[in-house]
C-alpha cells in the first residue's frame, strides 16, 4: 500500500516536472478539462432550479418504505371521514355525474368514460358480442372527486361493462430490413388483430370507504 | 413502423349506427361465394361449401348467404356489410381452413380493416370531466391577486451556474486536493 501511495506521488513530481516544460498554451487548456469532469462528477448539481413544481403538492410521492409514517392527527382524520361521507351522499343521491375511469386493459392504459370506444391492439380473445367486466380499474372520477386505486380499486365497489363490438385486422404493415454491400434484404409483411369494444357503463356500488365483512361473494362458483 | 404507403386511408375509430351501445348487432349483411365446380383452386371453397357452409348459416341468422358457382373463373368471397362497404377477397389455391377463418374474419369485422389505417385507437364523446388542464391549474390560488409584472415571478430561471460560482467550486476542490496531498506526504 504505501509503495503504491509512492508511486502516485512520484508520478505526481513527473507531471509537475512536465507541465513545467511545456509551453503556457497547455497551462490555459487545463482549467476547461478540469470542468468537463466536474460536470461528468455532477458538482454542477449545487444550483437546482427553484419555484417549478415538479409533482402534484397533494397527490403522496411514492412510499419509501425506510422512512417514518408520521401519525395522522384527529383533525386530519375528521377531514378524510367528512370527504368520503360527502362522496358517499353523492352516490346515494345518484349525482355523480358522468364518471370516467382507467382502467389497465390488455397491457395498456386507457382513460374511458360511457359510451367510448377503445381499441385492443395484438392478440385478445374476446369475439364480437361478448359481454366483459373490466376489473382492473386503477381510478373512478366524477367532476368533485377522485377515487384512486393503490394500485386498484375494489373491484366489488366499481363496476365497468363493455361489449366487444369489432374484431378485424390492421393494414398491412411493411417490416422492410437491408444491408447495404451486404447481399442482404428481408421484406415482412404483417397485419396486426384490432378488437374495438364500446364501454357501456361505470357505476359505483355501494359506499367508499366502508370494509365490508365479508368479500369475493361474486366469485364463489 | 412504416406508413409510406400513401394511397392508404387513414382514419379514427368509429363504430357503425351506435353499435354496442343498446346492444351489439352483426355487421355482415350478405356474404357470397363465387366459385367453380372443376378448377382446382376453387377446390377449399368447395370442400368449405361441402362440410362447413349449412353450419354457418345456421350460426349466424343475420347474414344472407350465397352461393355462386362460375364456369372457369377464379373463386372469390364478397362480403358486404351494414355501413355499405364491401370487401372483396381473392381465395385462389386457398385451403377449407384458410376459407372458414376468412368467413370468421368477414362476420367479426365491420369493415375491411386492410383499407384504412386508424391514427387513434379511442374515441369519446366527452373528452374532459373534470375539465381540461390548463397553465393555472395545480398553481398556488396567490396568483389570482399577485399584480403583474412581478419581479419575484418574472425573474429569470437560472439552471447553469455562473462563471463566479464555478471559479468558486474550482478554488474549493483545489483546496482539497492541496490538503490530500499534504497529508499524504506527512
Amino acid at each position: 500500500m504505501v509503495s503504491l501511495i509512492n508511486f502516485s506521488r512520484f508520478l505526481n513530481i513527473g507531471m509537475q516536472t512536465c507541465s513545467k516544460k511545456v509551453d503556457s498554451n497547455f497551462l490555459i487548456k487545463q482549467p476547461s478539462i478540469m470542468c468537463q469532469t466536474l460536470l461528468i462528477a455532477g458538482i454542477r448539481n449545487y444550483r437546482k432550479i427553484k419555484g417549478v413544481p415538479r409533482s402534484i403538492p397533494w397527490i403522496d410521492k411514492k412510499p419509501d418504505y425506510q422512512t417514518e409514517v408520521i401519525n395522522t392527527t384527529k383533525e386530519d382524520a375528521k377531514i378524510a371521514a367528512d370527504v368520503c361521507e360527502q362522496i358517499n351522499e353523492q352516490i346515494a343521491e345518484n349525482k355523480t355525474g358522468r364518471l370516467f375511469a382507467i382502467i389497465h386493459l390488455a397491457g395498456k392504459q386507457h382513460k374511458i368514460t360511457e359510451s367510448d370506444l377503445v381499441v385492443v391492439r395484438g392478440y385478445w380473445p374476446p369475439q364480437p358480442g361478448d359481454k366483459i367486466k373490466l376489473e382492473k380499474v386503477l381510478l373512478v372520477g366524477g367532476t368533485d372527486f377522485s377515487l384512486i386505486g393503490r394500485p386498484i380499486l375494489n373491484r366489488e365497489l366499481v363496476s365497468i361493462n363493455a361489449t366487444v363490438i369489432d374484431k378485424t385486422f390492421s393494414q398491412t404493415i411493411t417490416h422492410f430490413r437491408f444491408r447495404k454491400r451486404k447481399q442482404y434484404r428481408r421484406i415482412h409483411f404483417f397485419r396486426i388483430p384490432q378488437t374495438m369494444i364500446r364501454i357501456n357503463a361505470i357505476t359505483l356500488n355501494g359506499k367508499v370507504n366502508r370494509k365490508l365483512e365479508v368479500e369475493g361473494l361474486d366469485r364463489v362458483y | 413502423m412504416s406508413y409510406s404507403q400513401l394511397s392508404l386511408k387513414s382514419g379514427f375509430p368509429r363504430a357503425t349506427l351506435a353499435n354496442g351501445i343498446g346492444r351489439y348487432i352483426g355487421q355482415l349483411q350478405r356474404v357470397t361465394l363465387k366459385f367453380c365446380k372443376n378448377h382446382g383452386a376453387s377446390r377449399g371453397i368447395r370442400d368449405f361449401i361441402e362440410y362447413d357452409l349449412i353450419n354457418y348459416a345456421k350460426e349466424n341468422p343475420g347474414v344472407v348467404v350465397y352461393v355462386k358457382p362460375r364456369r372457369h373463373r377464379g373463386p372469390v368471397i364478397k362480403a358486404e356489410y351494414l355501413n355499405g362497404q364491401t370487401h372483396w377477397i381473392c381465395c385462389r389455391k386457398f385451403s377449407r381452413e384458410d376459407i372458414i377463418k376468412y368467413m370468421e374474419l368477414v362476420r367479426t369485422q365491420s369493415f375491411d380493416g386492410s383499407t384504412l389505417r386508424l391514427r387513434k385507437f379511442w374515441h369519446t364523446e366527452f373528452p374532459s370531466i373534470q375539465g381540461p388542464w390548463t397553465p393555472f391549474t395545480f398553481r398556488d390560488p396567490k396568483l389570482n391577486i399577485t399584480e403583474f409584472p412581478n419581479a419575484e415571478l418574472g425573474k429569470c430561471i437560472k439552471t447553469e451556474p455562473t462563471a463566479t460560482e464555478e471559479i468558486i467550486e474550482l478554488f474549493k476542490k483545489q483546496q482539497i486536493e492541496e490538503k490530500s496531498i499534504a497529508q499524504l506526504e506527512e
